[in-house]
């Protein structure tokens, strides 16, 4: 019994076995040294694998985020660039109004002015409304003249006075009456619940997720103050600027149009500031996601990487190993005791 | 001393060298055997009977130490093996499933942000299908590999019944061999080969008898052997893999539920606890995940009187879901999309906005606004919140939806990586003892043929004296006339 020996069969199989290992490890290494990553990601990372799927995952979902934020802003600057153009439009209405005598606004002229508010409070992009609130697929403001709004005024006149606009007693309306009812009788009509006769947008914004974590309001509709007061003194001034009445009451008219676009204006003005803060805090939003998304990608890509010089090192080392252990299996099965007999 | 003694020594000296030269060459000739234990011839010259006899280099304690470390080595290997198959069944490394569920939330997202266009709606419900596809062809994939383990335990069991009755053989040869002083040593090789294959698969004890005879017991004292084979079978359920058992001697296998405590039993221990533990757990995770689809995507009636529904995702025993609150077996192989949001069988993809795929009173969006983004938004933040998963299940109760998914596929990766851990340590065992145990009992050819020369100079000094004593006697005889 040996204590301490070789058999063939060890020795044939010791070299045989070296051979398969290092050929194994050289698929690996090469893999390693072309990517950069590790080939098998479980392998390198064990446990914490599940933090770098977490990671890659979470990168991921910041940057569909970003995506959809990229189609709100697109909304957002196509309402501030329409809402610029209402700005303007009303404060042509206001300065128009002022005018008296000869050149002062007609009620053609006042039609016209309400054609290009209506077109411009029906903005759309890519298939949406954007002053319609949620109920996007409605244009939200109709035809003013044939709406139930339009029928509102008119049963106030009614109710006040006795008669409707079309009546030839409206010659008979004084000035000072005709200036009051539509400060007190129509213009609250616009303001308050009658708005609904017109106005097919909902109360509710648009909401959109931001962040991760935070969903807000961002868009702002056509039942905003601006909107009522423009269209209060377009339509009105469309309406009665067509009766026919003399020129003290047709120059009350063109006050109370000029006083109510002005105040249209301003408040035009405000609505564009506040789609010019929704604006900022989507930028601010964009920001932060890209930040934190290459951030959580940098790190992932940190967990898995592989030194590509020294992957390519170890691939050298086992290349010259595996050639090494060729020559050595050849010359050592070439030993043996029958070529020395 | 005459010379007729010293003609006779020099015969029985020549006889013993070609004896010793055969031994040798029986050693030549199995040189690159590993089952193959040396002969050593034993010096006979003291024997007077002329008998001879032959060893075997044997080393017992080497051998069962190294057919213990090959049991671990083999059930370690095939469980690294086979949780690399499934891994790469389900997709794990390349995180598949989640990757689909991750896309689901994505395009729910952009949907939410343009709730009017009815193409992003649309891009949903394909996601969708996509996602149920791949959880209902993963479930069936379990269901596929749970029979190919199957078989294998069947296929197992049934050598090691062949095991056991060549081993009768082969006993009942040594016994009948050692009884009238035969050489038995070819036999007992075989023998040893026999014991090696049956511990790849269970681990063996043996018991020496007298005259050589062998009884083969396994873990937990079971009675393999003993004058007779025992009864190997094996009782494979086809529905249910958990059921799946191996009885020895009526006995059944008791294996244990820890993976790595199974793989060092040996390869029936191994594929019995993937069929018992694994493949059943790796089931019920999907059915969890596809109950948690169910529930997020369901339907409420506002005026809560009426039970919650189905919405997105169904399954076969929908659309009812308010049973839905632990695990239901199987609900993963019939997890699809609600006909009522496909536009292929006429429904839209609306429903995912509005509400109402099940009547009016289950509408979120009554007054059916096109922007509408609140029921979407409450979905796509359902993915991230914690969902009440069932107990039994290893991503535990309180992790989201999108969590357990990224959960189980970690879980799966880790532990094949582990598995291949353990069974490279294992075989590095093996192969240590394998070479250890080579080298005390193989042939090592250059020490035969250095024997073979010096049994060549003992003949021809064996047959000098031959050629010397017929000298002398010649001259005897010649100078007697």
């Amino acid at each position: 019994m040996r204590v301490s020996g070789a058999s063939t069969y060890s020795l044939a199989n010791s070299l045989r076995t070296t051979l398969i290992n290092t050929q194994a490890k050289i698929e690996k290494a090469n893999v390693e040294a072309v990517t950069g990553q590790a080939a098998d990601t479980a392998e390198k990372l064990g446990a914490t694998v599940h933090r770098y799927r977490y990671l890659m995952r979470q990168s991921e979902r910041l940057d569909s985020i970003s995506t959809a934020n990229s189609l709100t802003i697109g909304r957002l600057s196509a309402s501030q660039a329409a809402l610029g153009g209402f700005a303007s439009t009303t404060q042509a209405l206001s300065a128009a109004a002022h005018i008296e005598g000869i050149g002062a606004v007609s009620s053609n002229g006042m039609k016209n002015y309400l054609t290009q508010l209506t077109a411009l409070a029906n903005t759309s992009q890519q298939g949406i409304h954007v002053f319609a609130g949620i109920n996007t697929d409605v244009t939200p403001i109709p035809d003013y003249a044939t709406s139930q709004l339009a029928a509102d005024v008119e049963a106030a006149f009614t109710a006040r006075f006795g008669f409707g606009t079309g009546d030839p007693s409206i010659a008979t309306v004084s000035a000072a009456d005709m200036a009051d009812f539509l400060q007190n009788d129509a213009l609250p009509l616009f303001t308050g619940t009658g708005w609904a006769g017109l106005s097919r947008a909902t109360d509710e914004g648009i909401q959109s997720r931001i962040l991760p974590t935070e969903i807000t309001q961002t868009s702002v509709g056509t039942n905003e103050n601006a909107f009522r007061l423009a269209f209060a003194a377009a339509g009105l001034g469309a309406t009665f600027l067509d009766l026919n009445v003399d020129e003290g009451v047709g120059d009350a008219i063109r006050a109370f149009v000029h006083k109510t676009a002005a105040n249209a204006t301003a408040e035009t003005t405000i609505l564009q500031g506040k789609v010019g803060h929704m604006q900022e805090r989507m930028q601010n939003a964009q920001d932060r996601l890209s930040q934190q998304s290459s951030l959580m990608r940098e790190f992932a890509d940190e967990m898995v990487a592989v030194d590509p010089y020294e992957a390519a090192t170890r691939l050298n080392n086992l290349i010259q190993q595996l050639e090494t252990s060729y020559t050595l299996t050849g010359r050592v099965q070439n030993l043996s005791l029958l070529r020395y007999i | 001393m005459s010379l007729t003694a010293a003609l006779m020594n020099a015969h029985a000296s020549i006889f013993d060298v070609s004896r010793r030269v055969s031994t040798v060459a029986s050693n030549i000739t199995h040189a690159d055997d590993p089952n193959y234990v040396r002969r050593i011839a034993v010096n006979s010259v003291a024997n007077s009977n002329n008998a001879y006899a032959t060893q075997r280099a044997a080393a017992p304690q080497m051998e069962s130490m190294r057919r213990e470390s090959m049991t671990g080595s083999s059930g370690a290997e095939l469980t690294a093996e086979k949780l690399e198959q499934l891994s790469r069944l389900l997709g794990n490394a390349e995180g598949t499933t989640s990757g689909l569920m991750k896309e689901l939330q994505t395009q729910m997202e952009l949907y939410a942000a343009s709730p009017a266009d009815s193409a992003l709606g649309d891009a949903v419900v394909g996601k969708a299908e996509q996602l149920a596809t791949t959880i209902r062809s993963n479930a069936q994939s379990l269901h596929g590999f749970a029979h190919v383990v199957g078989s294998e335990i069947r296929d197992e069991a049934g050598k090691l019944q062949q095991l056991l009755t060549d081993f009768a053989g082969v006993n009942k040869a040594i016994v009948a061999g050692r009884t009238i002083g035969q050489d038995v040593s070819d036999a007992l090789d075989e023998r040893s080969r026999l014991l090696n294959e049956m511990s790849a698969i269970v681990p063996v004890s043996q018991i020496h008898r007298e005259n050589g005879d062998m009884m083969l017991l396994t873990s937990n004292g079971v009675t393999m052997f003993d004058k007779v084979p025992r009864d190997v079978t094996a009782v494979i359920d086809s529905t249910d893999s958990s059921r799946n058992a191996v009885y020895i001697d009526g006995i059944a296998i008791r294996v244990s539920a820890d993976r790595e405590s199974a793989g060092a039993n040996g390869r029936l221990s191994a594929l019995l606890n993937m069929s018992q533990q694994t493949l059943p757990g790796a089931l019920t995770e999907l059915d969890e995940m596809a109950r948690a689809l169910v529930v997020t995507f369901g339907e409420s009636d506002s005026s809560a009187t009426l039970p919650d529904m189905a919405g997105l995702f169904t399954w076969n025993g929908g659309p009812d879901i308010s049973g839905l609150t632990s695990h239901v077996p199987s609900m993963a192989l019939s997890l699809s999309v609600n006909p009522a949001f496909l536009s292929s069988a006429g429904g839209s993809s609306a429903a995912l906005r509005d509400g109402g795929a099940n009547g009016a009173s289950y509408l979120d969006n009554s007054a059916g606004y096109a922007s509408y983004s609140a029921r979407l938004e409450s979905i796509v933040s359902a993915f991230d919140t914690p969902f009440g998963f069932d107990p039994s299940v290893a991503g535990g109760t309180s992790k989201s939806l999108m969590d357990f998914t990224l959960g189980i596929e970690a879980n799966m990766e880790t532990a094949r990586v582990s598995a291949a851990d353990t069974a490279l340590r294992a075989s590095a065992l093996t192969t240590s003892l394998t070479e250890r145990f080579s080298n005390t009992v193989n042939v090592n050819l250059d020490e035969e043929i250095a024997l073979l020369v010096d049994l060549q100079n003992s003949y021809e000094a064996s047959s000098r004296i031959v050629s010397v004593v017929d000298e002398m006697l010649a001259q005897l005889f010649q100078a007697t006339g």
